[in-house]
């Protein structure tokens, strides 16, 4: 039985934005409230190393009485640079970097637990992987188009464990585009290059070239696909991590990197 | 006119891209899990399924009328025939069925014997609650309302929690036709 393809490309799309959303709100709602707790385990901890300070110097006290007065002239001095130390431990939970982690993290897992399970369904009348090779050929090829209608473009190695899946079509994004502003206008005339309307010509595609935050924008939709051949390849038992680069709009290279465990 | 809805139907279906479906019901079960662990009860993550399927169903209709090339709808009646043979089949691969018109045809109740975000899905116990594909009423209310007919869907009776069939009850609440440029 089929559906449409396109059914599936706005559930995704959706998914994306509704946790790109909740992970704004959560760290909207988290923030006064962790932070104070913060502040209070910090100030905790810096009482506790107080008293310890406290007993350490009555014991030494009674112990030695020559080294008495440097040992707590000593003292004094770690104890103020333990204070100074202290004081950088207070920090904020939800920066920017945190929000973007927590997003980062969740579409990647929505995207490990698909291509897991993709991978075991194709996988399961397939004779054994023997080479590292193979296993490569079987996400470029079957995983791909399963999950997205084609086969991978390029696939390359530097035989060094890491390997490049190249797609010049990529279908999870080939439907998006961004809202006309002036960059884009600026860059829609450079589009109407020679070598552009060729490329045009062979591939009835027009390859949008994209500003820095939009391709920042962009980069959020990316995490899925990852996450998919993150999931694909542990299924057939390589455990690697994967990142993608997108320069035009429809052309992906997305590169996993093998982690080796010994 | 049932015969040229599904004519329509058709020839959309073979237009489009295909995916199968079961890879479809996969990434629809990681969807539905990742809003299961932000929200507490099911009625929550009803609520959310239903404004995911509002926004896609906004983006989904002009899809939907280019490739559909349906013409203008006279009546509600035609509205209901459309989603049924046109849209479902055009999606989903499966024909569904309009039953239970009103008296008056403000309402009517969309069958699916086959559903497939629903296959090889099983409730737990903790979500007996759960309108599992509650996103399908969002879709609706949000492609009619875009096209100025705002309705009420409520799902009614879902395989997954034991009835026969899956059934969508579509309520009309008010069609605007001032402000409107497409008239379906």
């Amino acid at each position: 039985m089929s559906v449409s393809y396109s059914l599936l490309e706005q559930i995704i799309f959706e998914s994306v934005h509704y946790v790109i959303r909740t992970v704004h709100s959560q760290s909207k709602v988290l923030d006064p409230e962790e932070t104070n707790l913060r502040v209070k385990i910090a100030t905790r901890f810096n009482e506790k190393e107080e008293e310890e300070e406290e007993e350490e110097k009555k014991k030494k006290e009674k112990d030695i009485e020559k080294d008495q007065d440097k040992e707590n002239q000593k003292e004094k001095e770690n104890g103020k640079k333990k204070k100074q130390e202290n004081v950088p431990q207070l920090e904020f939970i939800s920066s920017k970097t945190d929000i973007e982690r927590n997003i980062i993290n969740r579409l990647e897992i929505i995207g490990y637990r698909l291509g897991e399970r993709t991978a075991e369904r194709i996988a399961k009348n397939k004779p054994r992987f023997q080479e590292e090779v193979e296993k490569m050929r079987f996400v470029a090829k079957d995983i791909w188009t399963a999950l997205f209608g084609k086969m991978v473009k390029n696939l390359r190695t530097n035989h060094q464990g890491k390997w490049m899946f190249q797609d010049d079509d990529f279908k999870l994004i080939r439907n998006i585009s961004f809202t006309l502003s002036e960059e884009l206008q600026n860059v829609s005339h450079q589009q109407n290059t020679r070598k552009n309307q060729q490329k045009q010509k062979q591939t009835n595609t027009t390859n949008i070239i994209m500003t820095e935050s939009q391709k920042q924008i962009l980069q959020s939709y990316l995490y899925i696909p990852c996450g998919i051949i993150r999931g694909a390849l542990s299924a057939i038992g390589v455990e690697c991590t994967v990142t993608v680069i997108c320069e035009q709009l429809p052309d992906c290279v997305f590169t996993a990197k093998i982690i080796n465990k010994k | 006119m049932s015969k040229l809805y599904t004519k329509l139907g058709e020839s959309a279906w073979t237009k489009v891209d295909k995916i199968n479906s079961e890879i479809f019901t996969l990434t629809y079960g990681e969807v539905v899990n990742s809003l299961i662990q932000d929200y507490e009860t099911s009625e929550e993550v009803n609520v959310q399924l239903d404004e995911m399927g509002y926004s896609i169903g906004i983006r989904m209709i002009d899809e939907f009328l280019a490739i559909s090339e349906v013409e203008q709808c006279k009546s509600f009646r035609d509205t209901g025939e459309i989603l049924a043979k046109v849209a479902c089949k055009m999606y989903l691969g499966v024909d569904a069925v309009c039953k239970y018109w009103a008296e008056d045809d403000s309402a009517f109740t969309l069958e699916l014997k086959k559903n497939p975000f629903v296959d090889f899905v099983e409730l737990p116990q903790k979500y007996k609650d759960l309108w599992y594909c509650n996103i399908i009423c969002g879709i609706i209310r949000g492609s009619l309302e875009t096209l100025q007919i705002s309705v009420d869907v409520k799902y009614q009776k879902c395989v997954l929690r034991g009835h026969n069939t899956n059934e969508i009850r579509v309520a009309l609440k008010s069609i605007n036709k001032e402000n409107s440029s497409k008239k379906n």
